[in-house]
């Protein structure tokens, strides 16, 4: 079985008012507790190793924050050091880090491509200095061109951009235009990214962000705004050969995230680091059988002294047909029914038949081999969601 | 001496929070029937509703023995009344079984209307009323203040009133002497037909209905053959008995100026009202007593299950609760918008609340009442007359001569700073005002008529928030009144939605209308599709409000570690969803039959 693994940096320079993500100011945490949450997800590690079975693989890596560019990559060295000596890494493993800019400079970046990452994913955000500031970001918009161009100049091809998309007023900063999305979108494309992912804003309760909304000092774009905003994405990118793959997800058909498309395949990962969520057969032995979803502690502290365990639920062969379909809805190319019926001995067409007449009945979503969402179910998307939960 | 000169039948009467139930446990600690350890505070308040609200809503009893000072041993029979003008008429009762009442005043809180109103009831009941100041430990407890008013206001001595604290048990015992001494002892011969009252009753599933009894001449045993004269039912007596708290005591007999309890096999509590007069089959008495009224239930709503399914659940619930309450009535009804139900009537919004939330605590059912409504009068151009309880079968407009409403007289105290604020409330519920007393310098008791349906949409929260909480309200219907009233109607996405449809006078409709629709409008959830809310008198729009459409539901992430999160938040939003009722292609969340209630910012 081939597994993805997820490693979480939980350290940023500043927190952003819109992030909701467990991670910390770096300057409220000591450098020694950085070594040491480093050295804690080595022994992380170790006590996942009895997950897999002989001949299990590894086949895509992501490092994502936080901010993980913001440390040493010595540190990611090593721990990549560790993993590739535990664990046959594939050869063409994805191996991604997110970076931000403002925190990365040609050093650093050459220094991950000799550790083996060849996929980067820029924090971009916008490329619009009034939102950046609004926002809280760190850097501007010359600062993400420049991470760009460095990240082409070490070495790498194959680097993502970040964009949010209904940048809402907040305080007196009025909110994102049509036109500043669209020259966000073609920014990007135009330095060479290969893969874009745009999100819409989620206002996430116990963000400054939201508190702002509950003091009536942010107010959110226009919603008809929005949705133009987000279908304008989609053509745009199709002018630099990337299409839409996930409900916020754009690419060519050689650069889609491999790791992230587990997620919405079900299929089994590994997470390290505070936070981080596994997926994983509940007895090795057993890959057709119960999964289990695990999540680490979302204590630094308890983190660091070694006390990894989270909560954990068991997803059951019924639930991971629902989940199979919840997930797999959001790719533009629906659940893969082929894969469902080899996985779980039935096609989820006959499995969901009510459901999914009813979906369609609404104009949610399609058939042609496949179910999908339509262009309405693609903004209401949660409709179908919710019939898998 | 006889056996009667020794009873001592009283009532405590009290406003709430003034400490009534506190000083019935201390006086039942005090007569030994209970340790203060076996005591859970305020025994005769049983239900937990009753604790929590600090009121009374069934009547309790209890048959007690004091040793006097003066050495001899008396029978204490202690009756609770309940508390509340809603049970105007059960107080009435119960006032009619005792020779005298305490009357607990709050030596901070002073006198309140709804004290002057129990007292007035027990004084036209002929009581001897024993003032009692309660809570004279407190910091901001002026005793002579308190008796001033109580001598000025309500015109009893109040010179030698105990001075108590019911909490601390200081004075406790000044009480006791004080019933020995002032109130007399019942007259009555056991050798007359019996005669005995009915004050409450409830229902036991092994013996039947248990009357509370107060008999005024003659004796009734285990037996005897009884006839309850309003309802002209005979039945056998089964037991008799005295009551000990939260307890029955058997009792050979039953004898004049005794309380006690009897148990005939009575099936139905509708046949042992309050008010209604025992007697012996073969030996009745000639002289019914008087005051036996058939109560009638004042407020109606319809009341629905959330879920559908817990229909048959809510049937069995109001019926168990009717079982001890022959004022709760209530018959199927199916609205549109609501599906199956019950059209439910109460004595008034206290009693309402009681049931629903006995529904919702004892039964756990989830619940939507609907606007609440009370009778009305229509006389029809046909010369017919049609007594309406729900605005939804209101005749067309054109068969229609006119309409009569209820009108209540409302007495309302209040410090004298809010006698603006309530002068404004009292006009916008189309109050007409009939006067005003100085009860002292600094406070103020108005009385106004209002119709009663101005007083069931939220007026006593309305009256308690403009006067921070300082005003007390009694009410008591006065008659019919012809009045220029309206139906309105409210359309959600064009279809009529009668659980919400309402009566109203005409000249308000339209500021109703517009709060409604503004109301509806912020507690429906956006759609996929704009809702036009509107409402309507007749045919005519008269405010309208639109749900605008929302277009996008949808998580924009969702990656490994969020997947547990987001399909909690999605199971949240599905639970959501299914808590709402479905209005043709429109979602409404029970809240929004809630909101339209509370109009009053």
């Amino acid at each position: 079985m081939n597994y993805g693994l997820y490693i979480h940096i939980p350290f940023c320079v500043k927190k952003c008012i819109y992030c909701d993500f467990l991670s910390f100011n770096s300057c409220d945490i000591h450098e020694k507790d950085k070594y040491k949450y480093f050295h804690a997800l080595e022994e992380d590690w170790y006590t996942k190793l009895n997950i897999f079975n002989p001949g299990d693989h590894i086949d895509s890596i992501y490092i994502g924050g936080g901010t993980p560019s913001l440390v040493d990559p010595f540190y990611i060295d090593t721990l990549l050091r560790v993993i590739k000596s535990d664990i046959y890494v594939t050869k063409n493993a994805e191996i991604t880090i997110e970076v931000n800019p403002g925190t990365v400079d040609i050093d650093k970046l050459e220094k991950y491509v000799s550790s083996g990452i060849n996929r980067i994913s820029i924090g971009v955000q916008s490329t619009q200095d009034r939102l950046l500031r609004s926002l809280g970001r760190i850097h501007n918009a010359s600062d993400c061109e420049e991470t760009f161009k460095m990240a082409k100049e070490a070495g790498f091809r194959n680097i993502s951009c970040d964009l949010i998309l209904g940048i809402p007023q907040i305080k007196n900063e009025p909110g994102q235009t049509f036109e500043e999305l669209c020259e966000d979108v073609e920014n990007v494309l135009k330095w060479g990214a290969r893969h874009i992912s745009v999100y819409s804003i989620i206002i996430e309760e116990g963000t400054p962000l939201c508190e702002l909304f509950e003091r009536n000092k942010a107010f959110e774009i226009d919603d008809d705004l929005e949705r133009k905003m987000y279908r304008a994405v989609s053509s745009l990118a199709k002018e630099y050969y990337l299409s839409q793959y996930e409900i916020s997800n754009y690419a060519r058909s050689d650069t889609k995230s491999a790791h992230n498309m587990k997620y919405w395949k079900c299929l089994p990962y590994i997470g390290l680091g505070l936070g981080a969520a596994s997926y994983y057969p509940a007895d090795k032995k057993k890959p057709q059988g119960d999964y289990i979803r695990s999540s680490n502690t979302r204590i630094i502290t308890d983190y660091n002294e070694f006390y990894f365990k989270g909560e954990s639920e068991i997803i059951s062969v019924e639930e991971q047909m629902n989940e199979y379909m919840m997930l797999g809805f959001r790719k533009i190319s629906g659940p893969d029914g082929r894969v469902f019926k080899k996985r779980f001995g039935c096609y989820y067409h006959d499995k969901f038949k009510d459901k999914l007449e009813m979906l369609a009945s609404k104009g949610l979503i399609t058939f042609n081999e496949n179910a999908r969402l339509t262009k309405k179910g693609l903004d209401f998307a949660n409709e179908v969601f919710r019939e898998f939960v | 001496m006889s056996y009667i000169d020794n009873i001592r039948n009283f009532c405590i009467i009290a406003h709430i929070d003034h400490g009534k139930s506190t000083l019935a446990d201390r006086i039942l600690e005090k007569t030994g029937v209970l340790t203060q350890r076996e005591m859970e505070n305020q025994v005769l308040d049983n239900m937990d509703l009753e604790k929590e609200r600090g009121i009374t809503i069934k009547a309790q009893s209890v048959r007690l023995n004091y040793k006097a000072k003066n050495g001899n041993e008396y029978v204490f029979n202690l009756i609770d009344t309940p508390g509340h003008v809603d049970f105007n008429y059960e107080v009435s009762r119960t006032l009619a079984a005792c020779e005298g009442a305490v009357l607990v005043v709050d030596a901070a809180q002073g006198v309140e209307a709804q004290t002057l109103a129990n007292v007035y009831l027990a004084i036209d009941n002929n009581l001897d009323v024993i003032p009692v100041i309660n809570k004279i430990d407190l910091p901001a407890a002026q005793p002579d203040v308190v008796k001033k008013e109580i001598e000025d206001i309500i015109g009893l001595p109040a010179e030698d009133a105990p001075l108590i604290s019911a909490k601390a048990g200081i004075g406790i015992e000044d009480v006791l002497e004080a019933i020995v001494e002032q109130i007399p002892s019942p007259k009555g011969s056991t050798e007359s037909p019996l005669k005995g009252l009915i004050f409450d009753s409830y229902y036991d599933a092994y013996k039947g209905v248990i009357i509370y009894v107060r008999i005024y001449d003659g004796k009734v045993k285990k037996g005897d053959t009884i006839r309850l004269m309003a309802s002209n039912k005979e039945y056998v007596v089964t037991e008799t008995g005295w009551f000990k708290p939260g307890a029955l005591q058997q009792a050979d007999v039953l004898q004049a100026g005794e309380v006690g309890y009897i148990a005939a096999a009575i099936k139905n509590i509708s046949d042992a009202t309050v008010g209604d007069t025992v007697t012996l089959a073969n030996n009745p008495t000639k002289d019914v007593l008087p005051g036996y009224k058939k109560v009638q239930p004042m407020v109606f709503c319809g009341v629905y299950p959330v879920d559908g399914a817990d229909y048959e659940d809510l049937r069995d619930a109001l019926g168990k609760l009717q079982l001890n309450d022959a004022s709760l009535v209530f018959e199927p009804e199916t609205s549109k918008a609501l599906g199956f139900g019950f059209r439910c009537g109460f004595l008034g919004l206290l009693h309402l609340e009681i049931i629903q939330e006995r529904l919702s605590r004892e039964y756990n059912l989830e619940l939507i009442t609907t606007t609440p409504s009370v009778i009305y009068n229509i006389y029809k151009t046909n010369g017919e007359l049609v007594t309406l309880d729900n605005p939804t079968n209101m005749p067309n407009p054109t068969e229609i001569d006119y309409i009569e409403e209820p009108i209540v007289k409302a007495s309302i105290m209040t410090p004298t700073e809010y006698v603006g604020n309530i002068m404004e409330l009292t006009t916008e519920r189309r109050g007409v005002f009939i006067n005003m007393d100085y009860i002292e310098d600094t406070r103020v008791l108005m009385t106004y008529e209002i119709p009663l349906n101005e007083v069931i949409y939220d007026f006593f929260d309305a009256l308690k928030s403009r006067t921070r909480g300082y005003a007390s309200l009694d009410y008591e219907i006065l008659g019919y009144k012809k009045s220029n009233l309206v139906k309105l109607d409210i359309y959600m996405n064009g279809d009529i939605v009668d659980a919400l449809s309402l009566i109203v006078h005409n000249d308000k409709a339209y500021t109703r209308g517009r709060k409604m629709a503004e109301k509806l409008k912020d507690t429906i959830p956006r759609h996929q599709f704009e809702i036009p809310i509107q409402a309507c008198i007749g045919g005519k729009i008269i405010a309208r409000e639109t749900v605008k459409a929302y277009r996008k539901d949808v998580l924009a992430k969702c990656y490994g570690g969020d997947i547990s999160r987001k399909k909690k938040l999605l199971e949240k939003q599905k639970e959501g969803k299914k808590k709402m009722r479905q209005f043709g292609s429109v979602e409404v969340p029970q809240e929004a039959f809630l909101s339209v209630l509370k109009l009053d910012e």
